[in-house]
């Protein structure tokens, strides 16, 4: 009976190892994809443009058909 | 056609009292005419002359000051502005923005430099999608391109079962 309760605590430690490794994987492996995005030409994006109407940064008629984002600096 | 300017400040320690006031302007209703006015008053005179005291702030409250912001109200606007171009900065981040300028038309994005024409091929494009949607223009971006656009620029990583 002691041995495989030691067997078992043995897998059990095992198991939990190799979630810890496959956990850590996956995070890295996210990290990897967040660096690597990037915008892809063709796909609409639903930039929040909000906040920007409500402080009136914004030119041009709120009617408008077609609304260009611009990510702007002044230099 | 509307253009929404947000902040991406590149250059922090040249640009960002003229990246407030501009913001400060905004709460005015004078978006618009600041804008125009640094780009030409400011920048665009910096580039010509390179004199940095073009884009510091005696330069950039004269040029607020001639178009009529009140730089008392201005100057109470700042925490809030700053908060404001966080905001932009950190929304842009969401869809990996990393340089300027970059243009989201209907939510497609644009990088770098594209010629006129290839800017009024897009616009004519999106012009005639939103035209046959049948959605009135002062819903159209938040119905068709914030509410069904993707939300950040993010890969999903495959899921491991």
């Amino acid at each position: 009976m002691d041995m495989l309760e030691r067997r078992l605590d043995h897998l059990e430690q095992v198991i939990l190892e190799r979630e810890e490794a496959l956990k850590f994987l996956d995070q890295a492996y996210e990290s990897k994809l967040d660096s690597e995005a990037r915008p892809k030409p063709g796909t609409v994006y639903g930039v929040d443009i909000q906040p920007n109407i409500a402080l009136g940064q914004v030119i041009g008629s709120p009617a408008a058909l077609v609304t260009i984002v611009e990510a702007w600096d002044f230099g | 056609m509307r253009l929404v300017p947000k902040h991406m400040i590149v250059h922090p320690e040249q640009v960002m009292m003229a990246h407030v006031t501009a913001c400060a302007a905004a709460k005015q209703g004078k978006f618009g005419d600041f804008f125009k006015a640094f780009w030409s008053r400011g920048y665009k005179a910096y580039e010509e002359q390179r004199d940095p005291n073009l884009l510091g702030q005696d330069n950039v409250l004269k040029i607020a000051g001639e178009v009529g912001l009140d730089l008392a109200r201005l100057q109470q606007d700042v925490v809030a502005c700053q908060r404001a171009i966080d905001a932009d900065q950190a929304e842009l981040r969401k869809f990996r923005v990393d340089g300027t300028p970059t243009f989201f038309i209907n939510g497609e994005v644009v990088t770098g430099g594209l010629s006129k024409e290839g800017f009024k091929q897009i616009i004519d494009r999106k012009l005639a999608i939103a035209e046959q949607s049948g959605v009135p223009g002062a819903q159209y971006y938040e119905k068709e391109i914030r509410g069904k656009g993707e939300q950040s620029a993010r890969r999903s990583a495959p899921s491991r079962k």
